[in-house]
């Protein structure tokens, strides 16, 4: 038996460390940045307009409502749980923003309901999940409908315009700080932190034990249910902020927006390599998953094709994408 | 007298060093029921497989109505009609019961739907299962999809018919019914192999007991003398008990630095379960190592159930060692100083795909908190490091993943995470389940440190020689009820299977419908 342990001795740890090039490609986002390098120069070098600052700040805007919430969905993924109703989520917590300024409330104020009110929309799946024993993505299908209903009914089916652009809100967190989008900053400081929740706090190392085993967590005297209702009401957060961010920065809001959301933040987070069967995940690796998906799109649209096929190469570079990026981890593993 | 249908000739199986079967043999006859016997380890699930084409021997030859055969799988030992119905259940789940009994191996086309259903349903009904066809097996019990499996046996006309183990999980009834069955097909003809750990049944229903000891066919008693069962068990556990000699000095890994709170003892007054589990006036002190044993539904797994909050009492009080009453949930069962070890390492016990390190910590750190909200990832590892050298973890490094250990070395780690939640009560069930007779001899130790450092503990094992080898006393359950307790030299196997198999007699009001069996795989 000791042999059997002694032959899984890692060569790091008989030679004393990795070379830095073993180094790198061991990382485990490395296959994805070199498919996100491989995107930028594929756009960049026939049209070197993509690297104007506003371009730039463009991708990186729209990758930031999609990250944000891709975050999130790593807690729940690496517990082997989807929320799908998180589209509902974003459209509901800009559109009852808007709507709450319209009405002459403060945005400052507003940003508060419309944060809480996201939470609360994922706390009920969490409830609904936990007390009605059925996965999450069963009951977000149903409160996925549920939750743009209720976006429909509170718009009234119209769009809303018209916010004060001058207002201490959207010129704070709707502008640019330091040569970035504020969402930008929001998003890349929101990453920082969940990063070190997910790998380095108590609350983190039960969603990944949950995911990794849940029987046994049970068994280990984890409370189980409070830590899926806690993470899903945490996502409907991530997902009310993204809705937040973006009617800072659009100034408008309508009754369709966020629509299908839901499919490119999951695609972020399985492209960027967090595994669906849970135990695991990684922050790092769904920001790429986020970049590489809005590169895809903006791709589309400087390369000038015609928007039918755009969802069909939007789907093919994604399982591409994921072909490659276990192509080479299997390789490292064996 | 009629020729044998089938004979195994000097069977012998080796792996590398180990000797599973040594020499042999045995005829079965048409319409004989042969019984095989044996301790865990004896060898029998070895020569099943065997005879059902499974593996193939090292040495000897079967025959089938005297001519020599090989067989390189189950369906080609099919053809020659022979039937397996094996311990572990190999049926479909979402199918429906049809679906499942069309579903052999070894029949190549099959009579029309109207008379299949014909023929499966008088089987069935024969066997005591009155249900709808149609039915998803999801929706049956473990017995009643037993019968299912019993009854896919017998569909496909066997000539030899071997159960291994199957009574299981029957109801008393069901196993009548089962019993009369395999005389009916006696009567016709069949020879049939049954395999089962309950003595009584065996006895019951064979003509003539096959005993396997140490992969070695030994002498068996003769059946049909009335109280052979005390003369079978003699025969199956050998004259000389197995001795392992305690080498208490070697390699002695003393748990320093383990600090454990100050317990009480346990005490449980007039505790009663939902399904009719009793157990009034048990006391176990602080540093007594508490056996328990009993068959399946005795009360064991009631017991343990209980004490760790996954089952709740119906009535009754607990004092846990801790102080404080039963606890509702595993979480607070947990807090409240209990430590539980299932059977189950795999599925229970150890998240497979984390580290050694983030195993060791986890209940300290995640169900009980006691490390903080961040958690420091150089502290997790240096501690999980000191407490794997202290038990004598074999590994590379304590950040490989805990699936990459042997069975021995990960059931240490699952003792050196229950130890760092700093328990007063330690559930043991079946702590050695599959582990190789080095690690099982280093667990059995760093139990008794356990014992001597305070704890209470509360140890069961598929094997009655471990909790003999263990503990200080062993309470037997019966029918739910703590039937009786042997102490000191009253704790033989001998003494520990008679009471088990005990039925009635022993004092216990027995509750309806409970099979009175003597089972010694897996948590009664």
């Amino acid at each position: 038996m000791s042999q059997e342990a002694v032959s899984k001795l890692t060569p790091d740890a008989k030679t004393g460390g990795p070379s830095l090039f073993a180094r790198l490609t061991r990382f485990d986002e490395a296959g994805l940045l070199l498919g996100f390098v491989f995107l930028v120069l594929l756009i960049g070098i026939p049209h070197p307009e993509f690297f104007n600052p506003g371009s730039i700040e463009a991708t990186l805007r729209q990758t930031a409502f999609v990250a944000i919430i891709a975050f999130g969905m790593v807690f729940l993924v690496a517990m082997v749980e989807i929320d799908l109703s998180i589209s509902g989520i974003y459209a509901v917590a800009g559109m009852s923003m808007a709507l709450l300024i319209k009405a002459g409330v403060d945005p400052w104020a507003a940003v508060c309901v419309a944060l809480l009110a996201g939470t609360l929309l994922g706390l009920v799946n969490g409830l609904l999940s936990v007390l009605l024993g059925v996965p999450l993505i069963i009951v977000s299908l149903g409160t996925l409908s549920v939750f743009f209903g209720l976006n429909l009914i509170i718009s009234g089916g119209l769009a809303v315009f018209g916010m004060p652009r001058d207002h201490s809100f959207f010129q704070i967190v709707g502008g640019n700080h330091f040569g970035l989008p504020m969402t930008v900053w929001i998003t890349i400081a929101t990453g920082i932190v969940l990063h070190f929740v997910l790998w380095r706090t108590r609350y983190g190392a039960q969603v990944r034990a949950i995911g990794s085993n849940t029987a046994a967590a049970k068994f280990l005297g984890i409370k189980v249910a409070r830590t899926r209702v806690l993470t899903t009401a945490f996502v409907g957060f991530l997902a009310a902020l993204s809705g937040v961010l973006t009617l800072a920065f659009f100034k408008a809001s309508e009754p369709t927006i966020g629509a299908g959301i839901e499919l490119r933040v999951i695609a972020a987070v399985v492209i960027g390599g967090t595994s669906l069967a849970g135990g695991s995940g990684t922050i790092l690796g769904a920001a790429l998953g986020a970049l590489i998906i809005t590169l895809i799109d903006s791709g589309i649209v400087f390369y000038g094709i015609d928007p039918d096929y755009s969802q069909f190469v939007t789907g093919v570079v994604i399982v591409v994408a994921i072909g490659l990026d276990r192509l080479a981890k299997r390789r490292k593993t064996s | 007298m009629t020729r044998e249908i089938f004979s195994a000739r000097g069977i012998g199986k080796t792996y590398g060093a180990t000797v599973a079967l040594d020499n042999v043999g045995f005829e079965l006859r048409p319409g004989e029921i042969i019984g095989l016997a044996g301790m865990n380890g004896a060898g029998k699930s070895t020569l099943l497989q065997i005879i059902a084409g499974a593996i193939r021997p090292s040495a000897g030859e079967l025959t089938i109505d005297g001519r020599p055969v090989q067989f390189g799988s189950t369906a080609e030992a099919l053809r020659e009609g022979i039937a397996i119905v094996s311990q572990e259940l190999s049926l479909f789940s979402s199918l429906s019961v049809e679906e499942n009994l069309r579903m052999l191996k070894g029949r190549r086309s099959w009579p029309s739907r109207s008379v299949f259903r014909k023929e499966a349903r008088k089987i069935l009904s024969e066997l005591g299962f009155d249900y709808d066809l149609g039915r998803r097996l999801e929706g049956l019990s473990l017995g009643e999809r037993q019968l299912v499996e019993i009854a896919r046996a017998l569909l496909q006309n066997p000539r030899v018919l071997i159960l291994d183990e199957p009574t299981s999980s029957l109801h008393t009834s069901e196993v009548k019914r089962l019993h009369d069955q395999l005389r009916r097909l006696r009567d016709l003809g069949v020879g049939i192999v049954y395999v089962t750990h309950f003595l009584e049944d065996l006895i019951d229903v064979c003509d003539e007991a096959v005993v396997l000891r140490n992969g070695q066919r030994v002498a068996s008693p003769d059946l049909k003398e009335p109280d052979s069962l005390p003369a079978l068990v003699a025969a199956m556990l050998g004259d000389d008990p197995l001795a392992d000699p305690e080498t208490e000095d070697e390699s002695d890994h003393a748990l320093e630095g383990y600090s454990f709170p100050e317990g009480g003892p346990l005490v449980i007054s007039d505790l009663r379960g939902a399904s009719g589990f009793a157990v009034d006036g048990l006391e176990v002190k602080a540093g007594e190592v508490y056996g328990v044993s009993g068959l399946v539904g005795s009360g064991v797994s009631d017991l343990f159930e209980i004490l760790f909050g996954v089952q709740k009492p119906v009535a009754g009080r607990v004092r846990l060692p801790s102080g404080v009453p039963q606890q509702p949930d595993p979480a607070a069962a947990v807090k409240a100083g209990v430590a539980y070890l299932p059977a189950d390492r795999k599925t229970l016990s150890l998240m497979q795909r984390q580290s050694i390190a983030e195993n060791v910590v986890s209940v300290r750190s995640l169900a009980q908190g006691r490390d903080g909200i961040v958690l420091d990832r150089a502290q997790t590892v240096a501690l999980a490091q000191k407490r794997c050298d202290q038990l004598g973890v074999k590994l590379a490094t304590v950040e490989q993943k805990v699936s990459e250990l042997s069975g021995g070395n990960q059931q240490k780690v699952v003792f050196a995470k229950w130890l760092e939640a700093q328990p007063t009560l330690l559930l043991l069930d079946d702590p050695t389940r599959g582990i190789d007779i080095h690690a099982r001899l280093e667990i059995h130790r760093i139990v008794r440190h356990l014992a001597q450092a305070g704890l209470v503990v509360l140890v069961y094992s598929s094997d009655p020689g471990e909790i003999i080898d263990l503990a200080d006393r062993i309470g037997v359950f019966v029918d739910g009820r703590l039937a009786g307790e042997l102490r000191g030299a009253e704790m033989t196997e001998h003494n520990l299977l008679v009471m088990m198999n005990s039925t009635k007699e022993a004092g216990a009001a027995p509750g309806p419908e409970t099979t009175q069996k003597l089972e010694t795989e897996g948590l009664p």
